[in-house]
């Protein structure tokens, strides 16, 4: 999917993309395989997110081999609750609807990154489902400190 | 690392040990090793019950009874065996002339001659005198030498025939054990008392045993003075009387000495640890096959063929020795934990656990059988007919039953093992319980669900006595009385790491991970839904 992250970019402000994706004490890192990549920090005041709306922590969009990959991430340092966190990431792919264009084609993935969820959030976090474009996801889990090669790429 | 230097703690230290590159554990009342499969939880457990076997105090005549013979291998390493008179312990000496040996019977006779636990109680909370604990501290030194027989009886416990496989770490020559006991705040014990042994291409076996340190009375023996040495006292002044050399009772005079002080020395570490190994159903189905093998190949003599015989584990092999005893133990009928193997037998097993070695059943060991509540008494059921819950718990109510008491350490392997999440809840809370009546527990699992209920214990003791007393019976466990333990492996050297792992209040349960398990599987689910969705697109 070349120039995905160009498009994305011509799209958001320079000074909300992040370098680290990185916050209150959880750190996630970014796939080597993804060499072009943007990180929108949804929570900078120039962030594509509406002002008061939910939002995630962060959107990435990457390329790697060919294969284009939209990514809302959410990062929770501790326990983490489904009800919270897949609407956080719903709002991210309202917002990554609006800055990728239409036609593109692409893989799209919610992340979480948590410490845990109990037995009874897995479960929900089994059922609950993230829309993009038509496409319905699952979130996937990954723990703080590791990377999102885990569940993309 | 954990920190490990509170009152009274034992600290064990390994490096190259086993599959362990280092571990610094602090061995508390309830004591969890965690982790992933192969990183030496079950190695160190063993480890615990070797050292135990080593330095069970209560090797003499007079407490033998009472432990089942526990210690023996103690007179080998401090030299009891050998008598006194030439003692030269790592440098360390002692001489013993008439005029010491006098001084220490009259010492004992002061403190014990009076008895009563009062009296007991009061002069054991002051150190020794320098001048009795002088004479005494060089008996805390093993004998030279004798690293070869605690190697020996280590690696006997392992089930291995030589120490070098004791070390396999790779690139590893050497292996170290410490055991330290810190034995207080107090200003006159700042050091620990310690005990280090090196495997490898130097093997030792060395003490610490500072002089800045006092020595007490253990308070075991303050807390059981129908143990004080009143037949030594007797016998003493008997000879007194007749004008003997007290010399000649050198080496009964030190028995009871190192009986009395050595517990203060390594504390728990001196009491008897039972080791309930992780095919312990198996062995409660098939030990009168065993046993009778064994029998019948000890007494077919010259007939016999060159079969080569199977090597059991020190621990498998003592499990196995406990179970065909267990009818011939002096305190059966006592119940000192009896109380949690009835709890057991009420709330799990809805039954009880019986053992028979009677004429009846025409076997010189015990016969196992298990009479669900409400059945009749001749309704027995062979444990092999029963659920594999009830195999695998019937060890535990035995021992708790019959052979553990209070002090003592249970080492159990798995102890969710054929146990349903819900009874692995009932099982750990009584755990607890057993922990609370004084039993020491050290358990490997893998079970989520046993730290879980762990975790509602240790916050369950936050509450006063009038909140908890609905919620699990009212048992609790003070966070310093629980420790759990993660073994990780790691890739260089390969080997595993061991990491005290706090309680997370936030997530309620230790951090043991579980949660990477729980991540990957839901990742596989979201994967496969994620496929089926994209073909319900096409």
């Amino acid at each position: 999917m070349i120039g995905l992250v160009k498009a994305v970019r011509a799209k958001v402000s320079e000074s909300c993309c992040a370098k680290l994706c990185k916050k209150e004490g959880c750190k996630v890192s970014l796939p080597y395989k993804c060499r072009q990549r943007v990180l929108i920090d949804m929570d900078h005041r120039e962030s594509p997110a509406e002002k008061h709306d939910k939002r995630c922590d962060f959107l990435f969009v990457g390329e790697a081999k060919s294969e284009g990959w939209v990514v809302p991430i959410e990062l929770k340092k501790g326990m983490a609750s489904s009800s919270e966190v897949v609407p956080q990431l719903q709002a991210g792919a309202k917002v990554a609807e609006k800055v990728i264009s239409k036609n593109a084609e692409l893989r799209f993935r919610p992340v979480v990154a948590a410490g845990r969820f109990d037995k009874y959030e897995r479960g929900l976090l089994r059922k609950k489902e993230v829309k993009f474009r038509g496409m319905r996801e699952l979130v996937r889990w990954i723990r703080c400190g590791e990377s999102l090669v885990k569940v993309i790429c | 690392m954990g920190k490990a230097n509170s009152k009274g703690s034992i600290e064990l230290e390994v490096k190259n040990f086993g599959p362990i590159v280092e571990a610094k554990v602090d061995l508390r009342p309830f004591t969890l090793f965690v982790g992933p499969s192969n990183t030496g939880k079950s190695y160190l457990a063993v480890l615990i019950y070797a050292l135990h076997r080593l330095f069970g105090a209560g090797y003499s005549r007079r407490l033998r009874h009472i432990t089942g013979g526990f210690g023996v291998d103690f007179p080998v390493i401090f030299g009891t065996r050998h008598g006194y008179r030439q003692l030269g312990r790592g440098g360390k000496s002692t001489k013993f002339t008439e005029e010491n040996i006098e001084i220490l019977f009259n010492w004992i006779i002061q403190t014990f001659s009076k008895g009563g636990k009062e009296n007991l109680s009061s002069k054991s909370q002051d150190p020794l005198p320098e001048k009795i604990a002088s004479l005494i501290r060089p008996l805390f030194h093993p004998i030279d030498g004798s690293s070869k027989h605690v190697v020996g009886n280590i690696a006997r416990c392992f089930g291995i025939d030589s120490a070098s496989q004791l070390i396999r770490i790779p690139g590893a020559k050497n292996a170290k054990v410490v055991l330290r006991r810190h034995v207080g705040e107090d200003a006159d014990c700042k050091e620990p008392f310690a005990y280090e042994l090196h495997l490898g291409t130097s093997p030792s076996f060395t003490a610490s045993i500072p002089k800045s340190n006092s020595l007490r009375i253990a308070s075991r023996f303050t807390d059981s003075p129908w143990i004080s040495p009143l037949s030594l006292i007797s016998e003493i002044r008997k000879r007194q009387r007749k004008s003997e050399r007290l010399s000649s009772w050198l080496s009964m005079l030190m028995d009871e000495l190192l009986e009395i002080i050595f517990p203060y020395v390594v504390g728990h570490v001196s009491r008897p640890a039972h080791y309930l190994p992780a095919d312990r159903a198996g062995v409660m189905h098939a030990h009168r096959t065993v046993v009778s093998a064994l029998v019948e190949r000890a007494t077919s003599g010259g007939i016999r063929q060159e079969v080569q015989a199977p090597m059991l584990s020190g621990v498998l092999a003592d499990f196995l020795e406990r179970l065909i005893k267990l009818d011939d133990l002096p305190y059966k009928k006592r119940g000192y934990a009896g109380s949690v193997a009835a709890e057991i037998e009420k709330t799990m097993l809805r039954g009880s656990v019986r053992s028979d070695a009677s004429a009846k059943t025409g076997a010189s060991y015990p016969v196992f059988s298990y009479l669900p509540s409400g059945w009749k008494e001749d309704q027995n059921l062979p444990l092999m007919n029963v659920s594999s819950m009830v195999s695998e718990l019937a060890p535990v109510v035995l021992y708790l039953r019959h052979v553990v008491r209070p002090g003592d350490v249970l080492i159990i392997e798995e102890p969710e093992a054929h146990l349903h999440p819900a009874m692995q809840v009932k099982f750990t809370r009584q755990l607890a319980a057993a922990v609370k009546a004084g039993v020491r527990v050290i358990a490997t699992t893998h079970s989520e669900w046993i730290l879980e209920e762990l975790a509602n214990l240790v916050r369950i003791s936050g509450l006063s006595e009038a909140d908890r007393k609905d919620i699990s019976g009212g048992i609790a466990l003070e966070s310093d009385k629980v420790g759990a333990w993660l073994f990780q492996p790691k890739e260089r050297p390969k080997g595993s790491v061991v990491q005290e792992i706090p309680l997370d209040v936030e997530s309620g349960t230790f951090a043991a991970g579980y949660d990477d398990v729980a991540a990957a599987l839901h990742n596989r689910w979201a994967d496969i839904e994620s496929r089926l969705e994209a073909r319900r697109r096409r």
